[in-house]
């Protein structure tokens, strides 16, 4: 007879959240360093991005010990969480900004940048005010879909080419791929929101919450398959062709386009890759902007009604500048979020107190 | 609250997404089936194209007093003149600095916008393709107008303009839906390259680790039945065919690029030999002396690159099944595999002659390169002209 005492039925709802929550994470995480492998690691490393990219996982790994630390801890933590609000504030600028580029290159060329802004950020924002649980059990939902879905469509894409678009390994060099590399520890930020317990736990006391919180392995083979799946994406598109033909994309949106050289740009299988990244984009900028919203109450307490609206006016105002100032700003700022996330990850380290 | 949140951003969505894209109609654009690009006499382009007229009648010419006209010596762009061609089609000219301005140049004249995401072919002339001018014009082309990116590239010596015009629906069907039959038809005869699309003549184009082949294509000049020494028909170029055709335009064999230049020529039988060893051939026909030869899909070919004492070894092998489809079998599984070891032997010297790597073993010798600058300081260049080749083929009669 199973064991169905209240106890293992909290036991096993907090786990089901925790499950949920990482797997949320991974696709933040898959999102990121697809976005930032494209914008920053291309122009920078062109055919090696996969290999920065590489970098990137460490720092993930790193990043989910520091955060299962913090999310372990029932010590007030007004500053980190204050740190956290901004940098997830800023990720889903920069998952929104992507998702632009993506639309203008692909699937709406001849919309303007502005209309195709606010439509993104309305939809990340519908999201989010249904609520947050929402938003990560479709990512649970959706998890073998982007996965299983991403690898075979790459595969069915690049069918009958050579591998000859990996080479040269280095690309430009090893120090344009150490540069890339550092530039791409920023990709594993996302991982961080780990650090927040999930919101539908709310109700249940710390205690029990932390007695069933799962160890780390837990959450870091996830996060790290996520991060792969971001990594072999960027693998796909070095594939695709040779490395003067990404020498010559000189838009973001044109980079993220996964098609062989000699291949078809448009057809089924192309439609169904861009739906997929564009939903893993779109749910990244959801997540994180719930993840700014839950950092900022936990900050602020008093904020906590407002914390949402607050996050979304500031995320509109931030995409607004972007359309106005170019999207190519955000590539230029998006190394840096890896200081805040190192912040952020450092005040994890803090004194761990239990309840 | 929550409920209240919901509310506004959901009118809010519905009254900031409906404000439209910037969509286009379609009956403002001019749909673009074939274009042609030719050298004009001071150094510019004159750009050709035949379009959808969005009517069944045909368009009337124009008088020449009607229609700005270049003078001689003068470098101004012209534009506009239309000649008659079969009902729901339209040919269009311009002449401008570049091909960018010629295309801009027929949007500004036509009430309709040029629309090149319908392009079947892209017909350049030989003149043209001679000169490192190809790569931009393909470029341009791609980028700025959005062309369909499955466009076939063809190379003819003839005019250009002239090609597309005497091009024309044949069986009744529509212009594009005949070019899409036709090159369809000439893949599996193997006597045109397989990656002749813009979207691959571009990226072989750009790359330093293979180069690329258009379609060859000419006039049908020939009014009568005449024999040519003993080469098969498909032996030779277009326009030198010894039969009639009621098409104007004969395809056949492959235009050659070394980077962004034409240097040479295959002929039908030759680029079946360049399918075979790029393991291109699947279905297709090869004719080996009086007899034609289905290709089975059985192929196996095998692409190799060594290094004996620093000089490399380019290595093709083929293992083929075929069926006797029509002639006579003359010679024994044996003699056809030695037949087709030295007809591929003659192909890559041919290629390495002209500094053409059709083939692609570009691609094998950069694995050696840890980066790019190692791998263009390499002289592959050099080091595939003067490299040795070693085919072996197995062939197995059905």
């Amino acid at each position: 007879m199973p064991n169905t005492t209240p106890e293992s039925v909290v036991a096993a709802r907090i786990r089901a959240a925790y499950r949920v929550r990482a797997c949320a994470a991974a696709v933040c995480t898959g999102a990121a360093v697809f976005a930032l492998g494209t914008g920053v690691g291309m122009a920078i490393c062109l055919n090696a991005a996969w290999l920065a990219a590489a970098a990137a996982l460490p720092a993930c790994a790193l990043l989910t010990l520091l955060a299962h630390r913090a999310l372990t801890s029932s010590r007030p933590a007004r500053l980190r969480n204050a740190l956290l609000a901004a940098l997830m504030l800023l990720l889903a600028v920069f998952a929104l900004a992507a998702l632009v580029s993506l639309a203008k290159q692909t699937m709406l060329p001849h919309a303007t940048i502005s209309y195709i802004a606010r439509t993104s950020f309305l939809m990340a924002a519908l999201c989010c005010a249904f609520g947050g649980a929402g938003v990560s059990r479709l990512m649970f939902a959706l998890r073998f879909v982007l996965v299983l879905g991403l690898a075979a469509l790459c595969a069915l894409s690049l069918r009958g080419e050579s591998a000859s678009g990996l080479f040269p390994l280095l690309g430009p060099g090893a120090r344009q791929v150490a540069l890339a590399a550092l530039c791409m520890l920023a990709g594993a930020a996302p991982v961080l929101l780990l650090a927040l317990p999930p919101a539908e736990l709310a109700e249940i006391d710390e205690a029990t919450r932390l007695g069933a919180t799962p160890g780390p392995g837990f959450f870091l083979w996830r996060v790290l398959l996520g991060g792969a799946i971001g990594v072999l994406l960027l693998a796909a598109l070095s594939l695709g062709g040779p490395y003067e033909r990404i020498a010559q994309e000189t838009s973001w949106g044109q980079r993220m386009l996964l098609a062989r050289a000699s291949g078809p740009r448009a057809g089924g299988t192309q439609t169904a890759l861009l739906i997929l990244q564009a939903a893993a984009l779109l749910l990244c900028a959801a997540q994180t902007m719930l993840a700014g919203a839950q950092a900022l109450s936990a900050a602020l307490p008093r904020l906590q009604p407002f914390a949402l609206p607050v996050v979304l006016a500031l995320c509109a105002g931030l995409l607004t500048a972007l359309v106005y100032t170019g999207l190519e700003t955000t590539l230029r700022a998006a190394p840096l979020l890896s200081l805040p996330a190192a912040a952020a990850g450092a005040l994890c380290l803090g004194r761990r107190e239990s309840p | 609250m929550k409920r209240a949140l919901e509310a506004v951003l959901l009118i809010a969505a519905l009254l900031l997404t409906g404000s439209g894209g910037g969509g286009r109609e379609i009956e403002s654009c001019l749909f673009v089936i074939a274009l042609a690009v030719d050298p004009a006499p001071d150094g510019s382009l004159t750009v050709t194209v035949k379009a959808l007229s969005g009517t069944q009648e045909a368009a009337a010419p124009q008088s020449g007093e009607d229609t700005p006209s270049q003078e001689e010596g003068q470098s101004a762009p012209s534009a506009g003149q239309t000649e008659t061609v079969e009902p729901g089609y339209v040919t269009l000219s311009a002449t401008a600095d570049s091909c960018l301005s010629a295309l801009n140049l027929l949007s500004a004249t036509t009430p309709r916008s040029v629309d090149l995401s319908q392009l079947r072919e892209i017909v350049l002339s030989e003149t043209l393709a001679q000169t490192d001018a190809t790569l931009t014009i393909l470029r341009q082309i791609d980028a700025l107008y959005e062309a369909n990116a499955g466009a076939i590239v063809v190379v003819t010596p003839d005019d250009a303009g002239d090609f597309i015009r005497r091009q024309y629906a044949m069986f009744g069907v529509r212009l594009s839906q005949y070019l899409e039959v036709l090159f369809d038809h000439f893949a599996q005869l193997g006597t045109i390259p397989a990656n002749a699309k813009l979207s691959a003549v571009i990226s072989a184009m750009e790359s330093s680790t293979a180069d690329a082949a258009a379609v060859y294509a000419a006039g049908n000049a020939f009014d009568a039945t005449l024999l040519l020494g003993d080469a098969s028909p498909t032996d030779r170029l277009p326009g030198h065919l010894p039969r009639t055709s009621p098409a104007k335009n004969e395809y056949l064999g492959s235009a050659v690029f070394s980077g962004a230049r034409m240097v040479g020529t295959l002929t039908g039988d030759e680029t079946a030999i360049l399918r075979m060893i790029s393991g291109q051939a699947l279905n297709t026909s090869i004719s080996m002396g009086e007899a034609i030869y289905q290709i089975s899909v059985h192929t196996r070919t095998r692409r190799t690159l060594d290094w004996v004492g620093g000089v490399p070894v380019l290595g093709a092998s083929v293992s083929i099944r075929m069926a006797l489809s029509a002639g006579t079998q003359q010679q024994t599984a044996a003699e056809l595999a030695r037949q087709l070891e030295s007809d591929a032997q003659q192909l890559l010297r041919k290629l390495q002659a002209m500094g053409s790597d059709l083939i692609g073993y570009g691609r094998l010798a950069v694995r050696r390169c840890a980066d790019i600058p190692a791998w263009e300081a390499s002289g592959w260049e050099t080091a595939y002209r003067t490299a040795n080749v070693r085919t072996t083929a197995r062939v197995r009669i059905q």
